[in-house]
């Protein structure tokens, strides 16, 4: 059954959203009510409740808060539009893995919408413009649309330059010049598109690859952990930006110790005037509720935050709340370790934040493995921690510094049993008075079951523990087959 | 009068007794801790003083041409003594920073320490740049949630060691250095309280298990360089002094301290 949504505008009653029905039967947006009724005479004409809309669209809003908490409406579209094209932008940095990735994540968008009775598109791209343009004129099936740039340059080159958001005078005006996809204004110089187009093409061609911020009006959910605050006169300094912080941390510590919660991801986001967006986000590995805590680990990041013409609003997001476990004073006065366990926690904090990608802190493990390399593993400094040493695993003496990856040697000399007395490590030549082994370690060939018996035993190796002219005890082993067996060192032993 | 003077002289005689047994704090140091008996004889405090070295603050061990028994003794150095409250193990661990490619032998390997099943697990961290190692020393040291820490890391400067000391006394905190020395065998200045090193006895004879070496004090504050032979238990991971060689080594003679 064909229905249409109207609404009165000065040219008369308008077209501005209709059903599949009604689109098969010719009808669009923006459409005369009369020529609507002159091809379709019975159809349903509901007038347009704008205050009905505007729930619905906050309750869309919520609805998708489960993907992003960084939802901002296409305001403009959303009032004006009258060919139902207004959308939503989801700021999904950082957090696609969460639902298998970003194809997974746009299918399970897609699916969500659909079930609630809407159809739509979508896409997946690096900058709001590309994402806009993505959703409405990429080729690939709709849960493919995923526009990376520059990679996909050849993707977006055959848009048409509508995808751009631009008026419908410039359009006409480059329909005109023949200018028809994105492919065709690029190679443009950019001094000649300014001064024969105006300066909205460049601007919006600059935002769709990156080149220019775009100021997206984020609508804040209802949450109980988001803290939100605009300011008239931006901020221009950082002292006044580190004072605004810390009274919304204070806000939002005194919120979760009503609840016993503690913060385990904190996010702040620095929205500037002219739409740059700095985002900090910050992980504790313990529930935590100390306010100043946060803020040193917040401080650390904060000196890459650019005022620039300055900051309009500031929002404090906290995404992971936990509970804090309950710790009980001891009613004998000794000493409650419950304080130091907090402060270890904090100091694991404050150091994880500082490292690098190459650097790591951890607890040492034990990972049941012959094998030297795969036996000493690594432990999350976050959450329970195992022993050291597995107790069922019983382990020969093992060198103090491992060599890892193990250095060949080259043999100059041989004993009658085939052990070196005299070899060249490190430029340097090593003369071995004792050894003592071998201590045989076989490759665990439930890890190589492709592979052939002979294959495995090319990975056999006999440890030797030999001392050497200088007192030193080095842990030597020989690898690969008689005759072509290698030597290599692994370790050092302390004494 | 007479019964009051002696018993106040037995009263220091018995201080002073437990002062040499290291059993009481160190009176100029604020946070105490004393380990003259580190090593199991008494013919370290010759060199060390009567109430021994205070523990808390940094210690330097210098690796020489073997990195293994350097690594024992940083350990060693790092577990005396602070491990054990009065009503056990206090919680405290070992946190071992590793500046990669500082100490080429490789790194250190934890299944070779024996169980310590007692007390939480050593923390380890592992960085490329130096001033992130000094950095983390650093925070770690004025936290004062751990023992000791233990920090391979290559030559830094006057300062930097200056930091890193006022960071130990500011908390309590142990630090041992682990570093080598430059290619011209000459150390570079440093506020370390005292400096070790540790060779691997070349002695065939006496040597024949290959765990006695030559342990050197080759410097500090307060402190008269000397030398021992001592063992080194594998299994414990334990320095005992089996006997005092000469005060002066020809060895430590090449090592020029500046500083």
């Amino acid at each position: 059954m064909p229905l249409i949504i109207t609404r009165v505008d000065p040219k008369g009653v308008l077209v501005c959203g209709l059903n599949g029905a009604a689109y098969q039967a010719g009808l669009h947006g923006a459409m005369r009510l009369s020529d609507a009724r002159s091809i379709l005479p019975d159809l349903t004409n509901i007038p347009e409740e704008p205050d009905r809309y505007q729930s619905e669209l906050t309750r869309l809003i919520q609805f998708m808060d489960r993907y992003s908490p960084w939802i901002a409406p296409d305001r403009m579209l959303h009032t004006q539009s009258l060919q139902g094209d207004a959308g939503l932008w989801l700021d999904i940095t950082g957090g696609s893995h969460l639902f298998g990735g970003e194809s997974a994540m746009l299918g399970q968008v897609l699916r969500d919408v659909q079930a609630r009775g809407m159809h739509a598109r979508a896409a997946i791209a690096d900058t709001a413009g590309a994402a806009w343009a993505a959703a409405r004129c990429h080729p690939d099936a709709p849960d493919q649309r995923i526009l990376h740039l520059p990679r996909d340059h050849r993707v977006s080159a055959r848009f048409p330059v509508s995808c751009l958001r631009l008026t419908d005078d410039v359009l006409t005006l480059l329909s005109r010049l023949g200018l028809k996809r994105l492919g065709d204004i690029t190679p443009l110089p950019r001094a000649n598109i300014t001064t024969r187009l105006g300066p909205d093409v460049l601007q919006r061609l600059d935002q769709f690859y990156g080149r220019l911020p775009e100021h997206l009006s984020f609508e804040l959910p209802e949450h109980r952990w988001l803290i939100g605050r605009s300011f008239g006169e931006p901020l221009g300094d950082a002292v006044t930006l580190a004072q605004a912080v810390e009274a919304m941390m204070a806000e939002l510590c005194e919120r979760l110790r009503g609840e016993n919660l503690g913060l385990r991801r904190v996010v702040l986001r620095c929205i500037q005037v002219d739409g740059h967006t700095h985002t900090i986000a910050v992980t504790t590995g313990s529930p935590c509720q100390i306010e100043l805590h946060i803020l040193r680990l917040l401080a650390e990041k904060m000196p890459g935050v650019d005022a620039g013409f300055g900051i309009e609003q500031v929002v404090l997001y906290a995404p992971w709340v936990e509970h804090v476990t309950f710790r009980q004073v001891r009613l004998d006065q000794k000493q409650d370790d419950s304080g130091g366990t907090i402060a270890l926690a904090q100091l694991v904090d404050r150091i994880t934040h500082h490292l690098g990608a190459d650097d790591s802190l951890f607890y040492p493990g034990h990972h049941a493995s012959h094998l030297p390399e795969r036996a000493a593993v690594r432990q999350a400094v976050t959450g329970p921690v195992k022993p050291m040493r597995l107790d069922n695993v019983s382990l020969p003496r093992r060198p103090v510094r491992l060599i890892d990856p193990p250095e060949p040697v080259d043999i100059l000399a041989r004993s009658d049993t085939g052990t070196p007395i005299r070899l060249r490590w490190r430029k340097m030549i090593v003369e071995i008075l004792r050894a003592e082994g071998p201590e045989r370690i076989c490759p665990e060939w439930w890890e190589h079951l492709d592979r052939h018996d002979f294959a495995l035993s090319q990975q056999t190796r006999d440890y030797f523990r030999v001392c050497d002219q200088k007192g030193r005890m080095l842990w030597l082993f020989r690898s690969g087959s008689f005759g072509q067996d290698i030597w290599s060192v692994h370790g050092l032993f302390g004494g | 009068m007479l019964t009051e003077r002696l018993d106040e002289a037995r009263a220091a005689l018995a201080q002073l007794d437990k002062q040499w047994k290291g059993q009481v704090a160190c009176p100029d140091g604020e946070t105490g801790g004393v380990i003259s008996h580190a090593f199991g004889n008494v013919s370290l405090s010759r060199h060390i003083g009567p109430v021994g070295i205070r523990s808390v603050g940094l210690h330097e061990v210098v690796c020489g041409h073997d990195d293994g028994p350097a690594s024992v003794l940083a350990w060693h150095l790092a577990q005396i003594g602070e491990n054990k409250c009065e009503t056990g193990p206090c919680g405290k661990s070992v946190f071992w920073i590793r500046q990669r490619r500082a100490i080429d032998q490789g790194r250190f390997y934890h299944l070779s320490l024996p169980d310590l099943a007692s007390g939480p697990p050593p923390l380890m961290m592992t960085t490329g740049q130096q001033v992130t190692a000094l950095w983390a020393c650093e925070e770690v040291a004025k936290s004062g949630q751990v023992a000791s820490v233990i920090l391979e890391t290559t030559d830094y400067g006057l300062t930097a060691a200056r930091r890193l000391q006022l960071a130990c006394e500011k908390a309590g905190t142990r630090l041992i250095v682990l570093r080598r020395a430059q290619q011209t065998n000459r150390l570079a200045p440093s506020s370390a309280l005292t400096r070790w090193k540790i060779e691997p006895s070349d002695d065939r004879k006496t040597n024949s298990t290959g765990n006695i070496h030559h342990l050197s004090l080759i410097g500090g504050r307060g402190v008269r360089p000397g030398g021992w032979r001592v063992e080194i238990n594998a299994a414990t991971f334990s320095i005992s002094v089996v006997n005092a060689m000469e005060s002066r080594l020809p060895s430590d003679r090449a090592v020029r301290m500046r500083g």
